[in-house]
């Protein structure tokens, strides 16, 4: 049974987001729907998760629809810096994971980490859709 | 002869909320319509029915649904401030920022504890208002000195009100390319602002079609589309010194203009 197999897919998702928050230079992190629900949160204290979330969420649809209005195909990773850190943004069909990094972030390789988590945590969160399993 | 014990409690519109909701916050997207459904069938004009129909819509990214169902909302309950944030951003992903603004500032007057609203308004505040279709944005420039990379296949400075200053090549696309590129700058300077880490100077946008790298500040911003396949680092310091040619040549322009 679902329940005996190991940690929920809830649990699975916070452990990949806590995965990515321990990372070198990462922050933390957010995962957000498109309609601004905050799937999973690792952030520091000093950075409230919802009303971070919901301007995150509005650039994930920003990039989205330009993509979609220009032709652009499909969009992938995204990251933009500031004087004291980055944040990296990626797009899947469950929704937005937006990372935030020190200013000394290796930006390719986070790029790539952003790939990686967001296939993995695609994977886990729709797991259960045809199946009705609780978390 | 009885079989069985009594007979089984019709499920109640509250029951179904709640499993809706369960299954929306666990991801069960098809199974929460399913119920919400069931729900509207029951009682068409249930609030909390419409708002988790609208979030479902949003969810699945079919923006006109979920409008609709913020406004039915609305019209049952006219101040209810998870209706009109969930308008505000489905107006604001459509380009219509001043419904967007007007809508925010409602929730805020009636609840001002609002975290998310007041995000978004900061969002939208940020935003420089577009340059009406009416404005003349006057000649392109014609930037003399400035060489673009090997392999550009889109570079476009323009003004953080969507003027376009230098495009290459004049697509038709351009003035849409320009309004995007104002607002990403400006959504994604208002999330590294939340964050505490400054205003946005530059980024990288990745596509199928190829990588439009970003400078910005806050009255300019350019990009240079590369090939999806070009490594960021070098790319990045291209887009510097085009900058520094870019901003070299405006500053040349504009003392010979007041000299």
């Amino acid at each position: 049974m679902a329940e005996a197999s190991g940690p929920s897919r809830a649990e699975r998702v916070r452990s990949l987001l806590a995965e990515v928050a321990s990372l070198d230079r990462v922050k933390g992190g957010v995962l957000v729907a498109p309609d601004g629900f905050v799937i999973a949160a690792q952030l520091p204290p000093d950075i409230p998760a919802d009303p971070f979330a919901a301007v995150a969420a509005t650039l994930g649809r920003e990039l989205e629809l330009g993509a979609d209005r220009l032709s652009r195909g499909m969009v992938g990773t995204a990251f933009f810096s500031a004087e004291d850190g980055s944040l990296f943004l990626g797009g899947s069909p469950v929704g937005f994971l937006a990372v935030l990094t020190d200013r000394d972030a290796d930006i390719p390789r986070m790029r790539e980490t952003v790939k990686r988590m967001l296939d993995a945590l695609q994977q886990v969160w729709r797991a259960g859709d045809h199946r009705g399993e609780n978390l | 002869m009885i079989r069985g014990g009594a007979p089984a409690r019709p499920v109640t519109t509250v029951e179904l909320l709640q499993k809706a909701e369960r299954a929306r916050r666990d991801g069960r997207l098809p199974e929460a319509e399913g119920l919400v459904a069931q729900v509207l069938g029951l009682a068409p004009r249930n609030v909390l029915g419409h708002l988790l129909a609208a979030y479902l819509h949003a969810a699945e990214r079919r923006s006109d649904k979920a409008r609709a169902e913020f406004q039915t909302v609305l019209s049952l309950d006219p101040a209810h401030p998870r209706a009109m944030l969930g308008l505000a951003r489905v107006d604001l992903e459509s380009g219509d920022v001043a419904s967007c603004r007007s809508l925010l500032e409602r929730a805020l007057r009636v609840y001002p504890d609002f975290p998310e609203a007041r995000a978004l308004l900061d969002v939208v505040l940020g935003l420089a208002p577009a340059r009406g279709p009416q404005a003349s944005p006057g000649p392109e420039l014609r930037l003399q000195k400035v060489v673009l990379p090997a392999g550009t296949r889109e570079c476009l400075l323009a003004d953080v009100d969507g003027t376009i200053l230098f495009s290459h090549p004049v697509s038709r696309t351009r003035d849409a390319l320009a309004g995007h590129l104002v607002r990403v700058a400006g959504i994604a300077s208002a999330a590294l602002g939340r964050a505490g880490l400054g205003a946005m100077r530059r980024g990288a946008v990745g596509s199928n079609s190829g990588t439009t790298f970003v400078q910005s500040d806050p009255r300019l911003v350019l990009a240079l589309t590369l090939p999806p396949d070009v490594e960021a680092g070098a790319a990045l310091r291209e887009l510097e010194a085009l900058w520094a040619r870019c901003m070299d040549e405006l500053g040349a322009g504009s003392r010979e203009g007041n000299g």
